[in-house]
């Protein structure tokens, strides 16, 4: 019975065939169609000139630094707010938290002219007597995208802090004060090396830079608002937003070739991502 | 370098009393120790001396100045943790210099005194790595080096030595003792060992339960304690301590002690002394090694026991014998050659000046 044992793995490859290996292959057969038949890169060599393509490539890379950037930058300061002894700890804690169990349907929303800039210019119109200011413009509807994203993730971000800061004993810390370190110094010379040379640090960085890549939700509202951004090429056009107009907006004429080009290609930057993840879970796991 | 003074301190968390009227003092450049079991409140008062918890009420002076309110940092004092209180991503220089730098000490003068500290401590070596790559001796090493940079009014201790094993803790109990010569500062440790205690301290303090029950010269805890726990948690073998009552009869009246299995009688004047508190109960401490134990009858007044257990100790033996083939076991400490064995009967004497009467219900001192 012994050398029979590769048989117990036949259900679980036949599953991953139908599920996972099937579509993956596939779509690389897709996308070595080209437009004369037979297989041939020509989809690839479509891709790499085509504008719009790299326009949602500069444009994914952007939104994901900037949101990456911001929500690290925000979820230091909330962690670091929490660590100095306030009142109603537990309260802000909870406060905090909500935006991460929002759907990002609902944040791009909530962070949507209707919702919020649309008050706030009536405010600033009629009350204060500004000017209007131009909410559809990219340079401020960008901004406001990637500040949505980081609002939503920041408490991600202030949970794993939180996390690594107790982590490490408490006499530490206490050690910084006796020594002449409290407050923000305290904070800046001991806590945030710790928490930013901790591995569950920096693969949560990772993994939000990562996730930020495949944003769809948040630029798909801001889409929707602004008219200009209807066409491929606009300033909201996220690689996953790219590809869902391709399929989704006929007079594209629904590219298959192009799509999958760009699916497969995608789909081996996330390989690459998720191999350097994993070299860092290696390393939290201590090897 | 200055004294510590702590008056009639108390702390609580929720309805726990932690420390209760705790009142002490430091003199400038003695070593002081805690003792207490865990959960005393030594830890407790140690952190409120350092600012890292607020006292209920009581007023703690550091050189004379109120501390009560006053921040940790401007406390200036440092403190050794029982744990690892290393910082984490600092090499070892970067840690011994870290309460120099943060004061602003340029960074050439900073690692000539962090070179001088580290050559009394012998870490020299170990400069350039980071605390994981410690061993837990070293990382206490660089725990003290780094107290000493801090050029404290006075040095708080708090197990410093627990974490490690046996030998190297022997080892760095003399270096930490020769430190504290040297430098002259004030100090206050707190260990549950009684041997870290005797081998360190000019002054020891007995803590339970958050009441500091004797607090004085080693000997004077040794020779007079204040209570039976005092004589119980110092010394090593432990006292016994047995419970007794006093007897008394005859013209002039001639005065006994009667405990389990065995009568012994004292002298008159102590027998008066005793005889006020006799109706409520006593008890009476004896050291082990303060018994003479004769395997043939001695002249004068002895009690007759049976050896019940013999353990070798590294110098001596302790024997465990029970008077009168009783129940209630005394422990005796005999020379490593002496010619005893387990069933035999045996003689034993007492020098009853050597010993101590409690009240049994409150532990305090009677005679």
């Amino acid at each position: 019975m012994a050398k029979f044992w590769y048989l117990f793995f036949v259900p679980l490859f036949a599953l991953l065939s139908v599920v996972e290996f099937y579509p993956i292959a596939e779509s690389v057969y897709l996308s070595l169609v080209g437009t004369g038949g037979g297989l041939q890169p020509s989809n690839y060599v479509a891709m790499v000139n085509d504008s719009a393509f790299w326009n949602s490539v500069n444009i994914s890379l952007l939104y994901s630094m900037t949101s990456t950037f911001i929500a690290v930058g925000l979820g230091l300061g909330l962690a670091f707010l929490l660590t100095e002894n306030l009142r109603g700890r537990g309260v802000l804690e909870a406060f905090y938290v909500v935006p991460l169990a929002v759907a990002p349907i609902v944040v791009g929303t909530l962070w949507s002219p209707p919702e919020m800039w649309d008050d706030i210019q009536t405010f600033l119109h009629f009350i204060l007597g500004q000017p209007y200011f131009n909410e559809l413009s990219p340079a401020f509807f960008f901004p406001v995208m990637a500040y949505s994203e980081a609002w939503e993730w920041g408490p991600l971000i202030m949970l794993v802090a939180l996390s690594v800061i107790s982590s490490t004993p408490r006499a530490v810390y206490e050690s910084a004060e006796l020594y002449g370190a409290s407050g923000l110094r305290k904070f800046r010379r001991v806590t945030l090396p710790i928490v930013m040379r901790s591995p569950v640090m920096r693969f949560v960085i990772v993994l939000r830079f990562m996730d930020a890549m495949r944003a769809f939700e948040i630029p798909q509202t801001w889409a929707s608002w602004v008219s200009s951004t209807t066409a491929v090429g606009s300033p909201v056009d996220t690689l996953s937003l790219f590809l869902y107009k391709l399929m989704f907006i006929p007079t594209y004429n629904f590219p298959i070739g192009l799509i999958s080009a760009v699916a497969v290609s995608l789909f081996l930057v996330s390989l690459a991502a998720a191999a350097l993840m994993l070299g860092l879970v290696r390393t939290i796991g201590g090897r | 370098m200055v004294a510590i003074r702590v008056e009639d301190v108390w702390k609580s968390y929720g309805d726990d009393a932690v420390l209760e009227g705790v009142t002490f003092e430091v003199p400038d450049g003695e070593f002081a120790v805690l003792l207490g079991p865990s959960g005393c409140g030594k830890t407790t008062l140690l952190r409120c001396i350092a600012g890292l918890e607020k006292v209920r009420s009581g007023r703690i002076y550091i050189g004379g100045e109120l501390a009560n309110d006053l921040p940790p940092v401007e406390r200036d004092i440092a403190m050794v943790f029982q744990g690892f209180s290393l910082f984490p991503t600092m090499d070892v220089l970067e840690n011994i210099a870290f309460p120099l730098r943060i004061r602003g000490a340029a960074r050439q003068a900073a690692d000539e005194r962090v070179r001088e500290i580290a050559k009394t401590l012998s870490i020299e070596h170990l400069l350039e790595k980071l605390p994981k790559e410690l061993s837990g001796g070293e990382q206490q090493r660089v725990a003290i080096g780094r107290a000493i940079a801090r050029q404290p009014k006075a040095f708080l201790m708090d197990e410093p030595l627990s974490n490690l094993d046996a030998p190297l803790r022997a080892q760095l109990r003399s270096e930490l003792k020769r430190i504290q010569r040297d430098l002259g500062v004030t100090t206050l440790y707190v260990t549950h060992d009684q041997a870290e205690a005797l081998a360190l301290a000019d002054k020891i303090g007995v803590l339970n339960r958050g009441t500091l029950l004797q607090y004085g010269p080693p000997q004077d805890l040794f020779q007079a304690p204040s209570s039976a726990f005092v004589a119980r948690f110092l010394g090593d073998p432990q006292a016994n301590i047995l419970n007794v009552s006093l007897r008394s009869g005859g013209q002039p009246p001639a005065y006994a002690i009667v405990g389990d299995g065995f009568t012994l009688s004292i002298p008159e004047a102590l027998g008066r002394a005793v005889e006020r508190h006799a109706g409520r109960g006593l008890q009476v401490s004896i050291r082990p090694e303060e018994i003479a134990l004769s395997a043939a009858p001695p002249q004068g007044d002895s009690v007759q026991a049976t050896v019940a257990l013999d353990e070798p100790l590294t110098l001596y033996r302790l024997v465990t014998v029970r008077p009168g083939g009783g129940p209630a076991g005394i422990k005796v400490l005999v020379a490593k050659d002496a010619r005893v064995e387990a069933g035999q009967g045996v003689w034993l004497r007492f020098d009853s000046s050597k010993l101590h009467f409690f009240d049994r219900e409150t532990g305090r001192l009677v005679v």
